[in-house]
């Protein structure tokens, strides 16, 4: 059990709950591109989600491993395997010099699917903005809109020749499909729809940034309220590890590590001491622990504000330490 | 009841950071209409697409109400001014059209009524709007009315009152 | 505590089973959220290693459910929006019970097109995900017949979580027909002292922020007069009076009832709405005292209760004749 922590340390919380998957398939998709099809050694089936959901992926790159999110281009509909599309980028992290460089066979650490993408279950319309390898949850949108029969457009801009999934968006989509070689036959196309939308659209963009502020700013500009307007969100508030620290026991007089990646609720656990808990995501207030030197990192919904400013308490499941050494009345 | 339709332009400066084109607006009286009026400023004359003042909420206006915002564009807005009863059942009809509550502007005045809905045969009685008590119009019971208020049946909650005494019948207990 | 622990063979099963809710002598709100599946251990025995829960109950409730909702159609009701959530919901329920009691239910899928057996019903049936005509009630009806828990969902957008859907036929004081097409803030406005504790913000918060596969749960508690599942706002001029009339009846230890459910909060995988199973769990005073610690700490909870949450929950009229048998019974 110990031993299992342990090693596990350096694991953002997502990834240690995750999946262990084998790399199926590698394909090129168009230049720069390759897709990966990801499955279960069992070749059984895998969790379903929502789409436009991305999951995490653990990239070891020669400079370290690092944790990068990517859609999935499925339906989400009772999956047996999840395929992801990336574009390959010189320096950056490594991350998709890791992906181009699979090949079947390969094992994969990703977390399950989680989703800031979600459609929207009222709308009487959606408008899909894609640019480039930003397609790729928008292809999971319309598979599944194509599936419970909800009217959208794809709107996709992308480079001459570089096109990633555009055949297979075709034959989903047929003339739903509105497609623009180069941002400024983007551009003109995005004025000419965004004008004119029934009331109950809502308006889902995907892409890099400048294409996602260009493509929002339109939509403003016409007066689409915020509710309507959704971007590809990760969220990387779960991933963020903290820094570490070392806790002191008041009472005990002990000290332990908490090192990076591991909450000091599960530090504490780690050498049997058991601080009552329930919700373990820093908002039902049973952990509560008094603080008696150090200043605490607060990132929980529990304390009040005047409670996390007195520096005398936290919530030890998600909360973290401001210097090296942090004091608790244990 | 007068209705009418003007046709604006598109250009024009911003409010509050938020740009609006085109509004509807459903009012409930000539006051109403002039609260609206206060309200909107010279936003009225330039963002006003269609509108009624209307007497009451039934049939009529919300078939009027959907005729238009189905046929309106992103970037409408949707007023409201009247009685909370007629602006709340309008602000219903218009979620269930697909708009959001940052489309909707409500300019809400306490009613001399309200609606209550009987949980116990479904029915749904106007009462006065300081009345905690009222007799059901479906079932005759007597019918505590309590501060929880129902979007879908835009009518407050009602329960029989006094059902856990024990001398008390239903239907004789009228407070 | 171990001189209070009772040979728990002797306790019938739905004893030993029994989620006691109480882990203080003193009861308020509080975002009381835990993951799900966490065996829970208790002065009688230990609950919630499962979602779903098929108990010596299982015929009697669903029959229960059945005669309320012909009854009363508007027990069961789904916004047209929801049905692609509706027919997640199926397929995260099935899949739990056939996972949870292989030996009585089994679920195949291939495809769309699935096969769902449960022995227990003698029911074996084919239908087709997102095809409603392939389940003669459609899905929403077709989930409440094979689960004892109520269950809602909840859509989220604009920041909010809204009921849409859901079929609730054992509630406890209060109406899925009213209450639909709300937003969680105002389905909670009736609740005292919530608001004011922040609870019903944290609460939704804590539900926006829920990832798929990650089910918790939390228990909620009130009292009720014999074992009447269908306690609902709908139902109250028939079950009304008996609160009154139990505070002086000989037979209140057999007929009054600590009413506990146990609510798993699940985020439906294919479309991201949060499923509501409420399961529903009664036990007799005088079964409850048959386990000392129990009988003493309801005893304390109920005295020690305010007015206002009393008053909300219903009880005041009988809370102290409750808290006085207990306390007799103990002694004795």
């Amino acid at each position: 059990m110990t031993s299992e922590v342990l090693t596990a340390y350096r694991r953002p919380l997502p990834l240690r709950r995750g999946l262990e998957l084998v790399v199926r398939e590698v394909r090129t998709e168009s230049l720069g591109v390759c897709s990966v099809v990801l499955e279960r050694e069992s070749r059984g089936p895998l969790p379903e989600y929502v789409p436009g959901s991305h999951v995490l992926v653990e990239c070891a790159a020669p400079t370290g491993t690092t944790v990068n999110a990517y859609s999935l281009t499925g339906s989400g509909n009772s999956p047996v395997d999840y395929a992801i599309s990336v574009q390959f980028r010189a320096g950056g992290t490594g991350g998709s010099a890791f992906i181009h460089g699979l090949v079947p066979g390969d094992r994969v650490q990703v977390s399950l699917p989680r989703n800031g993408f979600a459609p929207t279950a009222t709308a009487t319309h959606h408008v899909l903005v894609a640019g480039g390898i930003g397609i790729t949850p928008v292809l999971s949108h319309a598979e599944a809109a194509v599936r419970w029969g909800r009217p959208f457009t794809v709107l996709y801009g992308y480079r001459d020749g570089s096109a990633p999934h555009l055949e297979r968006m075709r034959r989903l989509c047929g003339e739903r499909l509105v497609e623009c070689v180069g941002r400024e036959a983007l551009a003109r196309q995005l004025t000419e729809s965004l004008r004119r939308q029934p009331m109950g659209t809502h308006l889902y963009v995907c892409g890099s940034g400048s294409l996602t502020d260009a493509t929002l700013q339109t939509a403003r500009d016409f007066g689409w309220p915020e509710g309507r307007l959704h971007h590809e969100v990760f969220d990387t508030v779960a991933l963020d590890p903290g820094e570490p620290f070392t806790v002191r026991l008041a009472r005990s007089g002990g000290e332990l590590p908490v090192p990076s990646g591991v909450s000091l609720l599960e530090a504490l656990e780690v050498e049997g001491i058991g601080v009552p808990n329930l919700c373990r995501q820093g908002v039902c207030g049973e952990c509560r622990l008094s603080v008696t030197a150090g200043t605490p990192v607060h990132r929980d919904s529990f304390l009040s504000p005047a409670e996390k400013s007195s520096n005398t308490c936290l919530m030890p499941c998600v909360s973290r330490s401001e210097g090296p050494i942090l004091e608790v009345d244990l | 009841m007068t209705a009418t339709t003007v046709e604006k332009g598109t250009a024009a400066p911003e409010r509050e950071g938020v740009r609006v084109r085109w509004r509807i607006a459903l009012s409930f009286s000539e006051e109403d209409r002039t609260r609206l009026v206060e309200h909107l400023g010279p936003e009225m004359d330039r963002t006003m697409y269609a509108e009624y003042v209307a007497r009451e909420y039934g049939r009529d206006q919300a078939a009027w109400l959907e005729n238009h915002l189905r046929s309106a564009f992103v970037g409408t807005r949707l007023v409201l001014s009247g009685p909370s009863t007629a602006v709340r059942a309008a602000q219903r009809d218009a979620l269930e059209a697909g708009l959001i509550g940052e489309e909707i502007e409500l300019l809400e005045r306490p009613d001399t009524e309200k609606r209550v809905y009987c949980p116990h045969c479904r029915c749904t009685t106007t009462a006065a709007a300081s009345a905690s008590m009222v007799q059901c119009s479906g079932c005759r019971l007597v019918l505590e009315v309590f501060e929880h208020f129902s979007r879908g049946l835009s009518a407050y909650l009602g329960a029989v009152a006094g059902a856990e005494d024990v001398a008390a019948r239903t239907g004789e207990a009228a407070a | 505590m171990s001189i209070d622990a009772p040979s728990h063979l002797d306790l019938p099963e739905h004893v030993r089973r029994f989620p006691f809710p109480f882990p203080h002598d003193r009861y308020m709100y509080s975002v009381n959220v835990e993951p799900g599946r966490n065996p829970s251990q208790t002065a009688a025995g230990r609950w919630g290693e499962r979602i779903l829960e098929v108990d010596g109950f299982y015929l009697q409730d669903l029959e229960a459910r059945a005669a309320v909702l012909d009854r009363d159609p508007s027990r069961a009701a789904q916004m047209s929006h929801m049905r692609p959530g509706v027919w997640g919901a199926l397929h995260l329920v099935l899949t739990e019970l056939a996972v949870t009691y292989p030996e009585w239910m089994a679920y195949e899928r291939h495809g769309d097109r699935c096969r769902w057996t449960n022995r227990l019903q003698q029911l074996q049936t084919d239908f087709i995900v997102g095809a409603d005509y392939s389940l003669p009630e459609g899905p929403l009806r077709f989930l409440s017949t094979q689960v004892q828990d109520d269950f809602a969902l909840l859509n989220l957008r604009e920041g909010a979580l809204w009921l849409d859907a859901g079929v609730i036929t054992f509630a406890a004081d209060w109406s899925m027909g009213f209450d639909v097409g709300l937003p969680f803030s105002e389905i909670h406005g009736p609740v005292p002292r919530a608001a004011d504790l922040g609870v019903i913000d944290r609460a939704e918060q804590f539900l926006l922020n829920l990832q798929p596969g990650d089910p918790y749960r939390r228990t909620n508690w009130t009292m009720t007069v014999d074992r009447r599942m269908d306690t609902s706002t709908e139902s109250y001029p028939e079950w009304a009076q008996d609160r009154s009339l139990v505070v002086t009846d000989p037979a209140l230890p057999d007929r009054l009832h600590l009413r506990v459910e146990v609510q798993h909060l699940i985020k439906v995988p294919t479309t991201g709405d949060l499923l509501f199973l409420v399961r529903t769990h009664l036990l007799s005073l005088r079964e409850l005292a048959a386990v000392p610690a129990w009988g003493r700490r309801l005893a304390e909870v109920l005295r020690t209760l305010p007015e206002d949450l009393a008053d909300y929950k219903g009880i005041a009229r009988y809370r102290d004749a409750a808290a006085r048998w207990l306390q007799e019974a103990d002694a004795a």
